[in-house]
């Protein structure tokens, strides 16, 4: 887009390509033609990825932002569409060739260990004591520090209030309250849930929710310790509500995706859709009028309601660059950290991740902090059950043809909790 | 045809015929070709001339295809996530672990009715429009045209493409049908386990039949009128002209279009995983091998997850030797039955 | 196929011949317009199959959001570009249409080069191991991408060219040589031996040989083998994804995807894009259907 291509500090000519080209069978001797042109002493350009494209330009906004107090340090900022994003970063890590910035996606982190990663000790350089207890689990580890995350975001049913207020709805704050309102919905002709089940992610988030409700966050830890099972009886009520919900999600949802998916909630097509925080930047863009709420997951009783929280991309600094160009991601990363970056993010991205700012001007970003009393962190930020969304995403689908019960669906989840079985 | 490249001079001869019309578009006979400049090099173009054609293509050949698949069978042994050091020699445990795996073999399933689709609907449908499309007439360039439009356009736009035309929302054939007054045929046709996969055949065919019609036709056009003429002079119907000549003269355009069809069958990507996702929606009842590699290499959703990059390459690697083994044997079946008819 | 009688391609002069025929020529004419019914029908119902998902994205590409749910299928309301406005700027077309011609022609030019030469040593020279070679380069044709994407990185890293077009110009220059072998080594051993014997007594070199005569010579097979690799390279979206991380660098297909990323269901906007990027490959493929068909004929199904 203009705006940002603008400020994009293209180092790669493509005069230089097509000589290049020219001399392909001397392809090492153009070999610093990517990189090699930005060794200047003092200007500096950082490359750093995002995951989520539609924020590139509130992202462009924080990157200067920083670059008007350290004007010498310019950035490269490539968007990758999420889904393909893992594949990127996992490429580019097993080439070594990941951007200067290391956007890590998160939990990867703690389940691969720092040491898996081409990145910098932070330690000295970012103050931990700045972050909120969720990201600081996810970038301390014995205590160094490698990255600093992006911005946090919490996961619940976003409403669209207008189609609450048309059909005299009071918003679920039990399964049994949840299950009625979807009755009523469809009775009045309305989808009640929107779901994009043909990736299996929103199924996750459903299901991941779903049980945390019964788990808290103290539960979820006798999950990780391996004290409570997934096929537990108590918890295989959340497979079974999960499956139970089926006949109230929009129509085909086995195959809608996960963008039509919060396209369609958006247009206001359903009444309840599966969100986190990092959705609504996408909700507005897609409508700009959208009159839209946040709630937590109802549980089975008033007052076991729950949330997921989890963290955007955590970023590191790229250790196999000149340590000019070290320094100043250090810089950058430590900045993120702060306040006045955080306060950017809390505008116009996210959740933040410092401790400090706490007033949020965004109704719904302040509305979800208020609910979030009872939160529980996103499953897969965690080694023990890493691998939860992965088990979700390959048998969620039999789940919806039948191919397989809720019981064995649990199974599945429970088998692979940390991996794949050998 | 690679059958008959392994006696060059022996095909030359019993081809004399066809050869002729190769002159048409190219220079006549020799006339043009200087004489050769004695040259320092010239005893060794002559010990060995083919060398050197062939040395430019091995050579690049050998650094980014045949080194990358030998690293590639090589880390197939090896437990690796593909981030930090290479883990330990596990022998065959990622092909032992894969081929007990059933979201491994319910892909490899759906990969062969994908082909066996296309091989069905490109010798029916494909063929029989070869077969319209064999003659001359001013509309004969534009339905063949039009027919192979969809060659050209990208797996990726195809997907996208179809999508909308499929999608119970926004999509084009829900409503169709119901204003025709055929609301009743209205499906979720790409989330009704049984048809997403039909749907998966046809978008696939969609963009291939192009090419096998056209391979088909030139196929067809190899049949020498003569022989058809003489055929019905001896009061052959059309259907047995159609058996006992044109049949056999389309062995090689027939071995082509399987060969090739299989090849791209068995390594597809782009166009289904746009079209049915990561996990082959609804429930795997679309997941083909391609995506399946993909999603256990380099994840299924964008998020975290726990890769395991040499059991994925361990897939590869079986689809790689399954591949070549059967079109090796593909080829041989059909290179005889060839022979067995000339 | 009742529809299909309507159609002014039909019918039209034959159909005013009929009456005035006698029973038995009548009948004849019948029966031969009954079979062009037929022929037209059921060449435009498969036309009408490859056409209506291309026009339906071509009215999408002017629609706003509202009015896919109100007319999936109807025309527009208004022809007006702004999506196309946009999806040009945004989606950066004009950067990825560069990239995706050099990428596409460099791997076509160098990889029929390679292939050529090659094919040319393997089916005019008698040698131990000729076969095997053969068979070594045919055989890439079955190995998956997905496999040896990997070591590919690393090879482009340790020559330290990764992020830009250049990889990507290099691997479409050798991943065409199977499929270009395969094709040009059947055709040059059909081709007569007389030719480069005379040649070779006139004193052409082996090269000369090639260049002068096989080449010319083997135009449509070259044809067949450009357009092959050709439509493969130009539409490639897994390699381009994978192999570039500078966003000047990127490939239409690989363009198209970030941009779908971008704006989730801005259907109209994608459909623009999709519409953009498809044009210049529709307009090289209907300049050259003759010679691409011809060359697809004549080159690829002998032997």
């Amino acid at each position: 887009m203009p705006e940002w291509n603008d400020r994009v500090n293209v180092v790669f000519s493509r005069r230089d390509l097509l000589k290049g080209a020219g001399a392909a069978g001397t392809a090492i001797a153009v070999g610093n033609l990517h990189f090699g042109a930005a060794g200047a002493q003092e200007n500096v350009t950082l490359t750093i990825w995002t995951n989520h494209p539609e924020w590139l330009g509130p992202l462009n906004s924080l990157l200067s932002a920083f670059s008007a107090t350290t004007p010498h340090v310019a950035f490269e900022l490539t968007g990758v569409p999420g889904p393909d994003y893992f594949a990127k970063l996992q490429t580019a890590l097993a080439g070594e060739q990941v951007s200067d910035i290391v956007g890590l996606v998160e939990g990867y982190l703690l389940s691969q260990g720092p040491a898996a990663f081409p990145i910098k000790d932070l330690t000295g350089i970012v103050d931990p004591n700045l972050l909120i207890d969720s990201a600081r689990t996810q970038v301390e580890i014995d205590g160094s520090v490698w990255a600093v995350p992006l911005a946090s975001y919490t996961v619940g049913l976003a409403v669209q209030n207008p189609i609450v207020a048309e059909n005299n709805i009071t918003l679920p704050t039990t399964w049994d309250e949840l299950k009625a309102t979807c009755q009523t919905l469809v009775d009045a002709g309305v989808t009640p849930l929107i779901l994009g089940g043909k990736d299996g992610v929103h199924t996750f988030f459903i299901y991941a929710g779903l049980v945390s409700t019964i788990l808290g966050p103290e539960g979820f830890e006798e999950l990780r310790a391996g004290t409570r099972k997934l096929t537990d009886p108590d918890l295989l009520e959340a497979a079974q509500l999960l499956k139970d919900l089926q006949p109230y999600y929009n129509e085909g949802f086995e195959a809608t995706d996960y963008v039509t998916a919060k396209a369609l909630f958006a247009q206001g097509l359903g009444a309840m859709m599966v969100a986190g925080t990092a959705d609504f930047t996408g909700f507005k863009q897609e409508n700009p009028d959208a009159d839209l709420g946040f709630i937590p997951w109802p549980g089975k009783e008033v007052g076991l309601h729950s949330t997921n929280t989890g963290m955007e991309l955590l970023y590191a600094v790229n250790n196999t660059m000149s340590a000019e160009k070290q320094d100043a991601a250090g810089q950058f990363v430590a900045w993120l950290a702060t306040a006045e970056a955080q306060t950017i993010v809390a505008e116009s991205i996210a959740l933040p991740i410092n401790n400090q700012v706490t007033e949020l001007s965004d109704p719904i970003k302040a509305g979800t902090l208020e609910v979030r009393d009872r939160d529980v962190i996103v499953w897969y930020d965690v080694p023990e059950t890493a691998n939860t969304l992965t088990a979700v995403t390959e048998v969620s689908g039999q789940l919806w043809t039948g191919d397989i019960t809720p019981e064995e669906f649990a199974q599945y989840v429970q088998d692979n909790l940390a991996g794949p079985a050998s | 045809m690679p059958h008959t490249s392994g006696q060059p001079t022996d095909s030359g001869k019993e081809r004399n015929g066809s050869t002729d019309t190769f002159r048409a578009p190219g220079i006549s006979g020799g006339e043009s070709v200087p004489l050769a400049v004695p040259h320092p090099t010239r005893h060794l173009w002559s010990r060995h001339p083919w060398l050197w054609f062939i040395l430019p293509a091995i050579i690049g050949y050998a650094i980014l295809f045949i080194y990358p698949t030998a690293r590639a069978f090589y880390l197939s042994f090896f437990d690796w996530s593909g981030v930090g050091p290479i883990g330990d020699f596990v022998g065959l445990k990622n092909f032992q672990r894969l081929l007990t795996n059933d979201r491994f073999w319910n892909a490899a399933t759906n990969s062969a009715k994908l082909f066996l689709a296309i091989f069905i609907l490109q010798n029916t449908v494909s063929l029989g429009l070869a077969l319209l499309l064999n003659r001359k007439t001013r509309m004969t360039h534009v339905y063949r045209t039009i027919i192979f439009l969809p060659v050209v356009i990208s797996a990726v736009a195809t997907g996208i493409i179809w999508v909308l035309m499929l999608d119970p929302q926004i999509g084009v054939i829900n409503p169709v049908l119901e204003d025709i007054g055929l609301g009743s045929l209205k499906r979720g046709w790409q989330s009704d386990p049984a048809w997403a996969m039909k749907t998966v055949y046809l978008v696939q065919f969609w963009q291939w039949n192009g090419m096998a019609v056209v391979l088909y036709l030139a196929g067809l056009q190899n049949v020498p009128d003569e022989l058809l003429q003489a055929a019905r002079v001896d009061g052959a119907n059309r259907f047995r002209a159609f058996r006992d000549v044109t049949f056999p003269m389309l062995a090689p355009a027939f071995t082509i279009v399987t060969v090739l069809a299989f090849i791209l069958i068995f390594r597809a990507f782009d166009l289904v995983y746009v079209l049915t996702g990561p996990q082959g929606a609804p429930g795997g009842y679309t997941h083909i091998i391609g995506v399946l590699i993909y999603g256990d290499a380099f994840g299924t959703s964008g998020f975290s997850t726990q890769p395991r990059l040499s059991y994925a390459i361990a897939e590869g690697v079986t689809l790689f030797v399954f591949l070549a083994g059967a079109s090796g044997l593909l080829i041989k079946a059909l290179g005889k039955r060839k022979e067995a008819i000339a | 196929m009742s529809s299909v009688e309507r159609s002014p391609l039909s019918t039209g002069k034959t159909w005013s011949n009929v009456p005035s025929a006698p029973h038995s020529a009548w009948r004849r004419r019948l029966s031969r317009l009954a079979s062009e019914v037929a022929w037209h029908g059921a060449l435009i119902l498969a036309c009408a199959f490859v056409l209506l998902p291309i026009i339906i994205v071509f009215f999408g590409s002017f629609k706003t959001i509202p009015e896919f749910f109100a007319a999936p299928y109807g025309l527009p309301k208004q022809w007006d570009l702004t999506n196309y406005r946009q999806a040009w700027a945004d989606a950066n077309l004009q950067t990825a249409l560069v990239n995706s011609v050099i990428s596409t022609s460099f791997g076509v030019i160098a990889s029929t080069v390679l292939a050529g030469l090659a094919a040319y040593g393997l089916a005019r020279f008698d040698f131990a191991g000729r076969n095997a070679l053969r068979l070594l380069f045919i055989g890439g044709l079955v190995v998956p991408v997905q496999l040896i994407i990997l070591p590919l990185f690393v090879i482009f890293r340790q020559a330290g060219i990764l992020g830009g077009l250049l990889p990507l110009c290099l691997i479409f220059a050798v991943f065409g040589i199977p499929l270009a072998t395969l094709v040009l080594t059947g055709f040059f051993a059909l081709l007569p031996r007389d030719l480069e014997q005379a040649a070779r007594i006139d004193g052409a070199s082996h090269l000369e040989i090639f260049w002068r005569i096989m080449v010319p010579l083997s135009r449509p097979a070259i044809a067949a083998v450009v357009i092959l690799n050709g439509v493969w390279m130009w539409n490639d979206f897994f390699l381009g994804f994978i192999l570039i991380s500078d966003p000047d660098a990127m490939t239409l297909p690989v363009a198209i995807m970030a941009f779908r990323g971008t704006y989730l269901t801005k259907w109209g906007l994608i459909f623009a894009s999709v519409i953009m990027s498809s044009v210049p490959v529709i307009i090289a493929y209907l300049m050259l259907s003759r010679q691409f068909i011809a060359g697809l004929t004549a080159g690829s199904v002998k032997g």
